[in-house]
C-alpha cells in the first residue's frame, strides 16, 4: 500500500513539474521578443507619465511591442544601457544633473555612443527655496513669519541666524542634495556675500526627508530644489530671487554671482534606434510634452489616486488633437 | 628611590594595575580631545603632506576599461544566458496562480517544520500580496533564486578546493574578507561595464556579496569530518573522489546548509542595492518611496522584504537541521561512519516529497488558477495600504519628539563623542597617529595586524583620502563605542530579566533583517542630516549582536562559579562585575567583533545621509563613473575593517578550530 502511494506521489510530482515548466516556457515565448522597444522608467512621476504616454501611443496607435526598464535618474546605468542597446529611449534627461556623463557618452570628441534627440519640451528650473510660512507665516498652524522681508539672495544675510543649525553654528544653513551634482553652492554663497554654509544631505531622499521634517515642525529651512518637482505641491515653496543667468555665468562663463541656467530637458536614444525601429524613431522625434501638460497628468494621478498608466491613458483619450500630429 | 620606581613598574605589570593604566591613558587622551574640540584647535598640523599623494586612480580606470574592451567576448554571452534564465524564472513565477504559491508556501512550511511554520509562511506570502507587492516579490524572488543557485554552485566547489588545499585556502580568505566589506558601489561600475544594464548585473552584485559564507562553511564542514571516518572509507577501498562524494560531503551537509542559509540572508540584504542597476522588484519599491519621502510605503515594502527573508531563512534553516546525523559539527555522525553517510544520501531525495493528497491539491489549484482569473492574478480589490497612518505617526514623532532627539544628537553624540574624537584625529600629526594605531594593533592582535594598520594608513595617505579616512574613522569609533557600551548594558539587563529579553528579541530580529534604507527616512525626520545621523543610524543597526552575545555569555556562566562567589559574600553587583562579566568576556568580544563589522558596513549608508567621509566618496564616484577613485576609497574602508576586525578578534584566530586538524 505504502509502496503504491509513494509511486503515485512521484508520478504526481513529475506531472506537476512538467506542467509548470511547460507553462513557464509558454509564457517566456510570448514575453521576450527581438522586436520589443525598451523605454526607460526613472524615479519621478513627471518622467513616468511622459514615458507612459509615449508607450501607450506606440502600442495602441502604431502596434509596437513596448516594455519599460528601470534606471535611476541620470545615472551611469542609464548611459551604459543606452550605449549597449539594453535601453532604447529615455524621455527626460536634465543636462545639468549629468554634465560629466553627457560629456563622456553624448558629446565626446569624435562622436558619442549615445545620441541626443532634441528637447522634449519640458524646461527645468533650479533655484533656492524656502517654505512660504518662513516669509508669510501661517496663522492656521500658528507659525510666525521669521523672515518677512526675504525676497532676494541679498536679503539672506540679515536672516542668517534664523536658518542656523547645530551643524553650522552662527551661519545659516543651505540644504544641498548631493555633491555628485555640480551645483556650486559654496561659490554662489561667496559671490552673494551670504553668511551661509552649504550642507550636503548626501542623497535626494535624505534631503527631501529633512525638508519634510522641517515642514512638519514649521522650522525655517533654505533648500536647493528644482521645478517641476512634486515637493512644490506638498510644501508651498517660494523661490529666492537670484541675479539672472547670463552667458558670463558658470558653467559657460566664470561668474558665480548669478542664478542657475534653465535646463532644456532632452530625449536620449540608443544610436541604433533609427535603423531598427524607423517608425518609432520618427514618432519619438515628434513627441513633445510641456511643463503644463506633464503637471496636469501628475495632478490627476495624485488627486484621483490613479496608476501612472491610467492617468496617461486618460490624457491620451482626451488629447487626440495634440498627439495625432506626432504619428508619422 | 630607584627601588621604589621599579616596584611601581612591577605593579603596573599586574593585570589589575594594567587596567588602571589603560583607563588613565584613555581618559587623558579623551580630556585632551575634548579640550581641543571645545577650543577649536588648529588641526592643520595633522595633515598628510599633499605632495605625497600619488595618482593611483588613473591607472585603475584605464585598466578596467581595457579589461572591459578586451574580454567583452567572454562576458557578453554569460550576460545573455543569465538574462534569458532570469526572464524565464520571472515569467514562470508571475504565471503561477497566487493561490498555488500561498498553498505551496504553507505546505512547504508544514513539511519542513511544523504546522505553525506552515501557517506563518502561508500567511506571510498572502500578506505580501495584500500589501500590493505580489509582482515585485516574484521578481525579487527570481533574482534571489538565480543568485543563490549560482553562489552555491560556485561556492561549494571552491569551498571543497579550499578544504583540500591549505595554500588555496590562505589565498581565498583575504579575498572573501574583502568581498564582504568592500561597498557594492565600488564594483557596481566595473560590473556595469562588463555585464551591461540587465538582471545579470543585479545577480553579479548579489553573488559577489553573498558567496563568502557558503565557501567558508563548506571548507569548515569538510575539514571537520573526523579523520577516523575518512580512514575507514579508504580502508574499504574508496578513492579520494568517492570518499568526498559519499562520506565527506554528506557528513558536511549540515555545515554546508548553514552556509547556504547565511548566503540566502546576505543575498536578501542586496535587494535594495540591485535596484540601483535597474533590477525591478521590492528593492525598487523601497527606493521609489525614499525619493518621495513616503516612509509608510517604504516600511511596507521593507516588511515585504523581511517576510520574504524570514520564509527563506526558516526553510533553509529547517533543511540544514533536518538530518539528525549531520549536525553542523559533524561529530555526532562519527560512530555511524560510512554506512550512515550512505543511508543519508538515499533518504535525502524521497523525504522532501509532499504527501499524495497535498500534491493533488496543489495540482488542482494550478489548473483552477490557469482557468479562473481571480485565482491566478492577485486581485487588486484585496490590496490595502497602511502607509498613511504610519506616515502620520512619523510626522507626529518628527514634531513632538524633536526636543529629545536633538538633545541626543547635539549633546550626547556631537559634544561628547564625535567632535572630540574627530578633532583629535585631525589634530594628531600623521606619523604620531600611525604610531599609535600600530601600537594598539600590536597590543591587541600582534605585529601582523600592526603592519596591516600602518599599511592601511599609508594607503589612505598615498591614495589621497587621508582626511576622508579620518572623518570615517571618527564616525566609526563614536558609533562603535556607543554601540558597545549600550549593547553590553542592555545585554546584562536582558541576561537578568527573562521578560526584558523576550520583549527585546523580536525588536532585535527586525532591526537585523529590515533593510537599512527603510528606516533612513524616519531617522532623518527625527535627527536631521549630517554625520551625527549616520552615527545614530549605525548604532541602531549594529546593536543586536553585542546585546545577544553579552546576554548569552552571562547566561552560560556555570552556576557553581556564581554560587561560590556568593558564598564568599559577593553582592549581586559584585558577582556581575567581578565574576560573570569577566567569564563572559569571550562571548562579549565576539559580539563586539560582529558589531564592528556591521558598523563598517554602514559607512556607505552614512554617506547617503550627509555623513560625508569615505562612504560619500564611494557613492559619488559610482555616479561619476570614476572607478579608480571609488576603489581607492573603498579599499580604505576595507583596510579599516580588516584592522578593526583583527583587533577585536584578538589573538583568537591563531587557535581557530581549523588549525587543530592539520
Amino acid at each position: 500500500m505504502s509502496r503504491t502511494r509513494s509511486t503515485w506521489t512521484k508520478v504526481m510530482l513529475v506531472a506537476v513539474l512538467a506542467l509548470t515548466l511547460l507553462a513557464g516556457l509558454a509564457c517566456e515565448e510570448g514575453g521576450d521578443d527581438a522586436q520589443t522597444l525598451y523605454l526607460v522608467d526613472q524615479d519621478w512621476n513627471g518622467q513616468l507619465v511622459t514615458t507612459a504616454v509615449a508607450q501607450i501611443l506606440l502600442e495602441q496607435e502604431m502596434g509596437h511591442t513596448v516594455a519599460t526598464k528601470f534606471a535611476p535618474a541620470d545615472s551611469a546605468p542609464l548611459f551604459i544601457g543606452l550605449e549597449t542597446g539594453d535601453f532604447h529611449f529615455v524621455c527626460c534627461n536634465w543636462p545639468s544633473y549629468s554634465a560629466e556623463l553627457l560629456d563622456e557618452y553624448v558629446d565626446a570628441d569624435g562622436g558619442g555612443v549615445v545620441e541626443r534627440m532634441g528637447t522634449v519640451g519640458i524646461s527645468g528650473e533650479t533655484g533656492w527655496y524656502v517654505p512660504s510660512y518662513v516669509i508669510n507665516g501661517d496663522a492656521e498652524r500658528g507659525i510666525a513669519p521669521v523672515a518677512p522681508d526675504l525676497r532676494t539672495v541679498s536679503d539672506l544675510n540679515q536672516y542668517a541666524s534664523v536658518f542656523a543649525t547645530s551643524d553650522t553654528g552662527t551661519k545659516g544653513r543651505l540644504l544641498e542634495f548631493t555633491p555628485a551634482w555640480d551645483t556650486k553652492p559654496e561659490e554662489r554663497l561667496e559671490a552673494f556675500g551670504a553668511d551661509f554654509q552649504a550642507v550636503f544631505a548626501g542623497s535626494e531622499g535624505a534631503a527631501l526627508a529633512e525638508l519634510d521634517a522641517a515642514f512638519q515642525r514649521g522650522d525655517p529651512i533654505l533648500t536647493y530644489l528644482w521645478e517641476p518637482h512634486w515637493a512644490h505641491a506638498k510644501y508651498n515653496l517660494v523661490q529666492i530671487e537670484m541675479p539672472e543667468w547670463t552667458s558670463d555665468c558658470y558653467p559657460e562663463g566664470s561668474s558665480f554671482n548669478c542664478g542657475f541656467p534653465t535646463d532644456p530637458v532632452a530625449k536620449l536614444i540608443w544610436p541604433g534606434l533609427q535603423e531598427e525601429f524607423p517608425e518609432a524613431f520618427d514618432f519619438l522625434s515628434n513627441f513633445q510634452m510641456t511643463n503644463e501638460q506633464q503637471n496636469e497628468i501628475v495632478l490627476n494621478l495624485t488627486e484621483n489616486d490613479l496608476t501612472v498608466r491610467q492617468a496617461a491613458q486618460e490624457w491620451v483619450d482626451a488629447n487626440g488633437a495634440v498627439w495625432s500630429a506626432w504619428i508619422p | 628611590m630607584i627601588r621604589m620606581e621599579t616596584s611601581q613598574l612591577r605593579l603596573f605589570r599586574r593585570p589589575r594595575y594594567q587596567w588602571v593604566l589603560w583607563a588613565t591613558i584613555v581618559a587623558a587622551s579623551y580630556l585632551l580631545a575634548y579640550s581641543l574640540a571645545t577650543t577649536n584647535a588648529n588641526t592643520d598640523i595633522g595633515n598628510w603632506p599633499q605632495s605625497w599623494e600619488l595618482g593611483i586612480q588613473q591607472p585603475i580606470d584605464s585598466s578596467f576599461e581595457w579589461i572591459g574592451d578586451t574580454f567583452a567576448w567572454f562576458f557578453n554571452p554569460i550576460s545573455s544566458v543569465i538574462d534569458a534564465v532570469l526572464s524565464g524564472i520571472d515569467a514562470f513565477l508571475l504565471w503561477l496562480p497566487w493561490t498555488f504559491v500561498v498553498a505551496a508556501a504553507f505546505m512547504g512550511g508544514l513539511k519542513l517544520g511544523n504546522r505553525w511554520l506552515g501557517l506563518f509562511c502561508g500567511f506571510a506570502v498572502l500578506f505580501i500580496g495584500l500589501m500590493g507587492f505580489w509582482d515585485s516579490a516574484m521578481v525579487t524572488l527570481s533574482v534571489l533564486g538565480a543568485s543563490v543557485v549560482i553562489a552555491v554552485g560556485l561556492g561549494v566547489p571552491i569551498g571543497i578546493l579550499a578544504a583540500f588545499n591549505n595554500r588555496f585556502e590562505a589565498l581565498v580568505r583575504p579575498i572573501l574578507d574583502t568581498m564582504q566589506v568592500l561597498p557594492a558601489f565600488v564594483y557596481l561600475i566595473p560590473a556595469l561595464v562588463l555585464f551591461g544594464v540587465s538582471g545579470t548585473q543585479g545577480v553579479f552584485l548579489t553573488v559577489v556579496y553573498c558567496i563568502p559564507p557558503v565557501i567558508r562553511l563548506t571548507n569548515l564542514g569538510i575539514r571537520q569530518v573526523p579523520q577516523a571516518v575518512i580512514e575507514t572509507a579508504h580502508s574499504h577501498g574508496s578513492t579520494t573522489f568517492q570518499t568526498l562524494l559519499q562520506v565527506q560531503l554528506p557528513l558536511a551537509k549540515g555545515s554546508i546548509m548553514m552556509g547556504v542559509n547565511q548566503t540566502i540572508m546576505m543575498a536578501v540584504a542586496m535587494v535594495i542595492i540591485t535596484a540601483l542597476v535597474g533590477v525591478e522588484g521590492l528593492g525598487r519599491d523601497v527606493w521609489l518611496s525614499l525619493r518621495e519621502v513616503d516612509a509608510g510605503e517604504g516600511l511596507q515594502s521593507g516588511i515585504a522584504i523581511v517576510l520574504l527573508a524570514i520564509i527563506l531563512d526558516r526553510y533553509s534553516y529547517a533543511l540544514a537541521q533536518s538530518r539528525p546525523g549531520n549536525s553542523s559539527t559533524g561529530r555526532g555522525a562519527a560512530p555511524g561512519g560510512v554506512a550512515m553517510a550512505n543511508r543519508t544520501v538515499g533518504n535525502m531525495t524521497s523525504s522532501y516529497i509532499l504527501p499524495f493528497g497535498s500534491m493533488l491539491f496543489l495540482a488542482v489549484l494550478l489548473v483552477l488558477g490557469a482557468l479562473v482569473s481571480p485565482l491566478r492574478d492577485f486581485p487588486d480589490a484585496l490590496v490595502f495600504s497602511m502607509a498613511d497612518p504610519v506616515n502620520r505617526v512619523f510626522d507626529w514623532m518628527a514634531v513632538n519628539l524633536h526636543f529629545i532627539t536633538s538633545w541626543i544628537r547635539d549633546t550626547l553624540f556631537r559634544e561628547l563623542g564625535y567632535s572630540p574624537i574627530h578633532t583629535f584625529l585631525l589634530w594628531l600629526p600623521w606619523p604620531a597617529l600611525m604610531l599609535i594605531a600600530a601600537g594598539l594593533a600590536y597590543l591587541a592582535a600582534g605585529w601582523r595586524v600592526a603592519l596591516l594598520a600602518v599599511m592601511g594608513l599609508l594607503f589612505a595617505g598615498i591614495g589621497g583620502v587621508w582626511d576622508l579616512t579620518m572623518d570615517t574613522l571618527s564616525q566609526v569609533l563614536t558609533a562603535g563605542t556607543f554601540t558597545v557600551v549600550v549593547g553590553i548594558v542592555l545585554g546584562v539587563i536582558a541576561s537578568q530579566s527573562k521578560a526584558f529579553e523576550t520583549a527585546l528579541r523580536p525588536i532585535l530580529d527586525t532591526m537585523q533583517t529590515m533593510p537599512i534604507f527603510v528606516y533612513l527616512i524616519p531617522v532623518i525626520m527625527l535627527w536631521g542630516i549630517g554625520p551625527l545621523v549616520g552615527i545614530i543610524a549605525t548604532s541602531v543597526y549594529a546593536l543586536p549582536p553585542v546585546i545577544r552575545l553579552t546576554c548569552l555569555g552571562i547566561r552560560d556562566v556555570p552556576g557553581q562559579v556564581i554560587e561560590t562567589a556568593q558564598s564568599h559574600g559577593s553582592t549581586g553587583l559584585q558577582t556581575m562585575i567581578q565574576v560573570k562579566i569577566p567569564l563572559a568576556l569571550p562571548a562579549i568580544m565576539l559580539g563586539v567583533n560582529q558589531t564592528t563589522i556591521m558598523v563598517l558596513a554602514m559607512v556607505i549608508i552614512a554617506g547617503l545621509v550627509g555623513g560625508g567621509g569615505l562612504g560619500q566618496e564611494v557613492f559619488i564616484n559610482s555616479i561619476w563613473l570614476k572607478m579608480g577613485d571609488g576603489l581607492v576609497a573603498g579599499m580604505a574602508i576595507v583596510f579599516m575593517a580588516m584592522v578593526l576586525d583583527r583587533m577585536t578578534q584578538g589573538r583568537r584566530r591563531t587557535t581557530a578550530p581549523l588549525e587543530s586538524f592539520r
